[in-house]
């Protein structure tokens, strides 16, 4: 069976015969009963023997006997395969020199030998300027400084910690002037504020460990502002003045000192006040 | 990958290879203790695979130095296992599923780092500690360069599975049988696979100047590798 050419194209005459015409037409029936050519799927699977899983139908096998153009398309197709695993060859080959598989023989083999136990595993180098490494597995004499250091300072800590939380003297003069008032602070408020004289024990009673003085309750009736006036009213100044002495002299707690020393004295605020 | 056990009743017509009567020779030496004449025997399958191996695990990774450190760990791993390797079985076929699954393993490794590192250019101390045995000319060299270059672009487009097919069946030169049992899968499947990583390749490539500067389409001698 000829190749068909789709590329020419008739040129019918104006002075051809009837019969002419009509064998012509007989020629383009018999064209159009010819099978199609194959597709480049079906071109691809005889290549590459598979049909996308379907058996190869025969018909396309007899297609191809046939069929020049089907034939070379199919040769074509073969021969790209071909090159395709050529260059991936050649690409293994042009990296992979009879040099390197060596090597790499060389290397299996002797982690074969190490993993069997007939072969060494490779020597842990020492650091370089390590020559004669010392054992560090016991502490040396020297050693002993620093630790010793370390612990004194951690006790030291640890002490410090428990003494600011649990403050014996101040545990004791809070007991010691519970033990000569014998009342609440609560109730001790009108008596502070009775007091007459700078001196007056009171007031004294009025502070806390921090210096803090307590001020006594404000009228029942007052609701306002507390003003300079209105303070007056509530603590005399004569009270006022006393437990500043008081504040200034008394007890202080030693952890506090430097803070105390950062923050603005008492007696300062009471210069501003006035 | 493991669905499909490598038996050689399923390879009736595929004579035994030696490889795997070394390996039940290996076998039996590892059973009886004699684990220093077992390496022994076992360096002569690596001798006969260790070509195949480096080529197949070149096929996936490109890279000269994962291909060695697989390769490496492929035959220590296959001398480990080797006990409960069943001597009705291929070795050659069971080896090469050990590498194949270690050569996936290292790709969706090297794919978890690139994720977050700067991909690194592969290593060419090993591709330039010798010429290649045939000196063609600047010009070839250069052209079979460029041809490589596009070949490994077009596979690595593949999935993994046509990428599989396409190595061991075309590149390799193993059966869709053979491939069938290396990847646990049915051979229709196989076959499926092989055709569309064809047709894909065929796409990513053009086909005028595969052919065109096909040497070996001159001189019109077969390529095919047994």
């Amino acid at each position: 069976m000829a190749e068909r050419d789709d590329t020419t194209a008739a040129v019918r005459s104006p002075r051809e015969s009837r019969l002419v015409s009509c064998m012509r037409s007989l020629g383009r029936f018999a064209w159009s009963t010819e099978p199609a050519h194959l597709s480049d799927d079906q071109v691809l699977a005889l290549a590459t023997d598979s049909a996308d899983g379907r058996p190869i139908d025969p018909t396309v096998i007899q297609h191809l006997t046939s069929c020049r153009r089907c034939h070379r398309r199919s040769r074509d197709a073969t021969d790209q395969l071909l090159a395709l695993a050529e260059a991936a060859t050649a690409s293994f080959d042009d990296t992979f020199t009879l040099d390197v598989l060596h090597a790499q023989r060389t290397r299996i083999g002797r982690r074969l030998n190490i993993l069997v136990g007939t072969a060494a595993p490779g020597r842990l180098l020492d650091f370089p300027f390590a020559r004669n490494p010392r054992p560090r597995t016991h502490m040396s004499s020297g050693g002993w400084t620093p630790a010793a250091v370390v612990g004194a300072l951690l006790l030291g800590l640890a002490v410090g910690q428990l003494v600011h939380l649990h403050p014996l003297d101040a545990g004791a003069s809070a007991t010691t002037t519970r033990a000569v008032d014998g009342r609440n602070p609560a109730q001790r408020a009108p008596d502070s504020r009775a007091a007459s004289g700078p001196s007056s024990l009171g007031a004294a009673l009025d502070m806390d460990m921090t210096g803090t003085i307590e001020l006594p309750p404000l009228p029942g009736d007052y609701t306002g502002p507390l003003t300079l006036d209105a303070f007056a009213q509530v603590m005399p100044d004569e009270v006022f003045l006393g437990s500043l002495d008081v504040a200034l002299t008394g007890a202080q707690v030693s952890e506090l000192a430097s803070i105390d020393a950062l923050t603005p004295r008492v007696r300062d605020l009471a210069i501003n006040i006035r | 990958m493991t669905r499909t056990p490598i038996s050689a009743t399923n390879l009736v017509a595929r004579p035994v290879a030696i490889e795997t009567v070394l390996a039940g020779e290996v076998k039996q030496l590892l059973a009886a203790g004699q684990r220093a004449r077992a390496a022994e025997r076992f360096g002569e399958i690596v001798d006969r695979q260790q070509r195949r191996a480096a080529r197949i695990a070149y096929h996936y990774l490109r890279d000269p130095a994962e291909v060695d450190e697989v390769v490496q760990d492929a035959f220590l791993k296959a001398f480990l296992h080797l006990p409960s390797f069943r001597e009705d079985l291929f070795f050659e076929l069971w080896f090469t599923r050990i590498l194949v699954n270690a050569c996936l393993d290292r790709l969706k490794a090297r794919n978890r780092r690139t994720r977050w590192l700067v991909q690194q250019e592969p290593h060419k101390d090993m591709a330039d500690t010798g010429p290649a045995s045939h000196e063609p000319s600047p010009e070839t060299r250069l052209l079979a360069k460029e041809r490589r270059a596009q070949l490994e672009v077009a596979v690595d487009r593949l999935s993994t599975r046509q990428r599989t097919a396409v190595i061991l069946s075309h590149f390799e030169g193993r059966t869709t049988r053979e491939v069938s049992l290396v990847m646990g899968l049915n051979e229709s499947t196989v076959r499926v696979h092989l055709f569309r990583a064809v047709r894909k390749l065929r796409g990513s490539l053009n086909r005028d100047e595969w052919l065109g500067r096909t040497p070996l389409n001159r001189d019109g001698r077969s390529r095919r590798r047994a």
